[in-house]
This record gives C-alpha cells, structure tokens and sequence, in this order.
C-alpha cells in the first residue's frame, strides 16, 4: 500500500515537474516578458520543488522495493540527473531572461527535444527494466537467501520471463509482501 | 544569488550534523538510524544544492570555475560555510557599482 501511494506521488510530482519544465522551454521560445516574470516565479514555488519531491518518491521507492542493486535503476538515476541538470539550465535561462537583459537565443531550440527524448527513455527505462544480464550478482543463491532483511527484491527477475509485465508483477509482489 | 547561497549553507550545515551528530550517534552510541535519517537530509539537499549550482551557472551568476569551486567545496566539512561566504561577498560585490 505504501509502496503504491509512493509510486503513485512519484507519478503526479513528475507530470508537475515535466509539465512546468516544457512550459519553460516554450516560454523561452515564443519570450514575452510579462509571461517570463510569472513563469519564474511558478518555477520557483511549483516546478522545482516538485522536482525535488520526485526524487525523494523516487528513493523511497527504490529503498522500498529493493531495487538499488539493479543496473536499469542506475542508468535511470544517470539520465535523471540530466534531465534534472537540463531543468536547471533551463531555469538558468529563464530567470536570465526575466530580467530582460539578453536577446532571445537561438541555442535553446534544442533543449525541448532533448528532455523529451530523456523522458522517453527514462520510462523505458523503467518499463522494461533492461540490463538484467548486468545483475548477475543479483541471482547468486547464497547472496539473495544473506539479502534477508532487504527482501528479495534484490533477485533478478527470471530471464525469458515475458518482458516488463512479468517481471513487475513479480518484483511488485515482492514489494507489497514486504510491508 | 540567495537561492544559492541558502542552499550552500544548508547543505554544509547537514553535512556538519551528520559529521558532528549522527556519526558519533551511530560508532559510540550504535543509534545507526541517525546516520540513515541524516544521511538522506543530506543527500537530498547536497543535490538541491548541486541543482542550484547549475541554474547559477546558466543564469550567469557565477562562471565555470565558480561552480567548480562550489561544488568541490560542498564535498568537504566546512567547504560550504567558506564558500557561501565567497558568494556573500561576491553579490555584494555586484551590488555596489
Ligand atoms: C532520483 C530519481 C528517481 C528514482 C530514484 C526513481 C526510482 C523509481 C523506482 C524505484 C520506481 C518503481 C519501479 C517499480 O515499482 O516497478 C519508479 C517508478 C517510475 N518512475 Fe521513477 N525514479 C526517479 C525519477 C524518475 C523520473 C525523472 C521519471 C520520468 C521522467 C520517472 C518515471 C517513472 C515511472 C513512469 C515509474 C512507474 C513505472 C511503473 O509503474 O512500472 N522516475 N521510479
């Protein structure tokens, strides 16, 4: 149960977060100074802080299920901080802008594309939960009955399993029988 | 600039807490929670910082060696305090023509 409302606050901070991140990009495109002002302001009090909460559900997730060991969760936080890093420039850019000190610029046409081909792969990253052949250490009998305590969420999932349903149906078990 | 220097000194001073509190806790009274929980305070606001650090340097508050500096700072105690007072002067610097 906490693991689903976690998930599920993870879930409406990351829309919150993504949706004032686009709006960002679109405002330094089409600039129009009044709209900036408000912008950074809502930037401030909604978007980032909804970033950082996705982050903490994020971990509590990741603390919860067990899935640190996992390699698509590390390629997952990888890329997070990119995107989270293109938040920043972004921001950077926008409060830059606000003050109507710089002409707009042509260079940040691009940052759009990028963070949406970030969140694509973000969420096939978590979708399908690739790079299972990395955990081998993860399947290693002795270690998963030692991992104990941190539950067996630590497991690999069965390799030929059918891809992502499979695998999350069985590591979601394994995180509510947890709780 | 102040985003950036509250976040400095909110990283260094849980940074602090968790050298000077929760360590001690943990190796001489065996409280091991207190690391845990100090520890993810810290983390999550060394990367709120980190983020600052970031739209700092986009915003073109400080240049890339500010932000080398910052960031190598934040990884050593005190590191922090030095350098959000580096970033006090430097805006005051800016603010007086
Ligand atoms: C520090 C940052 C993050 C961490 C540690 C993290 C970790 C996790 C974990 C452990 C899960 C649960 C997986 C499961 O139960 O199958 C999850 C779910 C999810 N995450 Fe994240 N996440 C982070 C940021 C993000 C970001 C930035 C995005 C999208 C841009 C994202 C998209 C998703 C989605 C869509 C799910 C639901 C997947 C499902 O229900 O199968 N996460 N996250």
């Amino acid at each position: 149960m906490i693991y689903t409302l976690s998930k599920a606050a993870h879930l409406v901070t990351l829309f919150v977060w993504i949706g004032g991140m686009v709006a960002v990009a679109v405002a330094l495109r089409y600039p129009v100074l009044s709209f900036l002002k408000q912008l950074k302001t809502y930037d401030r009090v909604v978007t980032s802080p909804a970033m950082v909460a996705a982050w903490a559900f994020g971990i509590m997730l990741a603390v919860q299920g067990g899935w640190f060991p996992h390699s698509w969760l590390a390629a997952k936080i990888f890329l997070v901080l990119v995107l989270s890093g293109l938040h920043g420039v972004l921001a950077g850019r926008l409060r830059r802008a606000a003050a109507g000190t710089t002409d707009p610029e042509e260079s940040g046409r691009l940052l759009l594309p990028i963070g949406l081909v970030l969140v694509a792969l973000i969420v096939l990253l978590v979708t399908l939960k690739p790079l299972s052949r990395l955990d081998a250490r993860c399947v290693d009998p002795a270690a998963s009955n030692a991992a104990g305590a941190r539950g067996s969420g630590t497991r690999r999932p069965r390799r030929g399993a059918s891809v992502a349903g499979d695998n999350y149906f069985g590591q979601g078990q394994d995180a509510y029988a947890r709780q | 600039m102040t985003g950036l220097r509250r976040a400095a000194l909110a990283e260094a001073a849980t940074l602090l807490a968790l050298f000077c509190v929760a360590m001690p806790l943990k190796y001489i009274a065996g409280a091991s929670w207190a690391v845990s929980v100090a520890g993810s305070i810290h983390g999550l606001l060394f990367m709120v910082f980190v983020w600052f650090v970031v739209r700092s340097w986009a915003e073109g508050l400080i240049n890339w060696l500010g932000a080398f500096r910052l960031f190598f700072g934040a990884l050593v105690p005190l590191g922090g305090v030095i350098n959000e007072r580096w970033l006090r002067r430097q805006s005051a610097e800016a603010a007086a023509p």
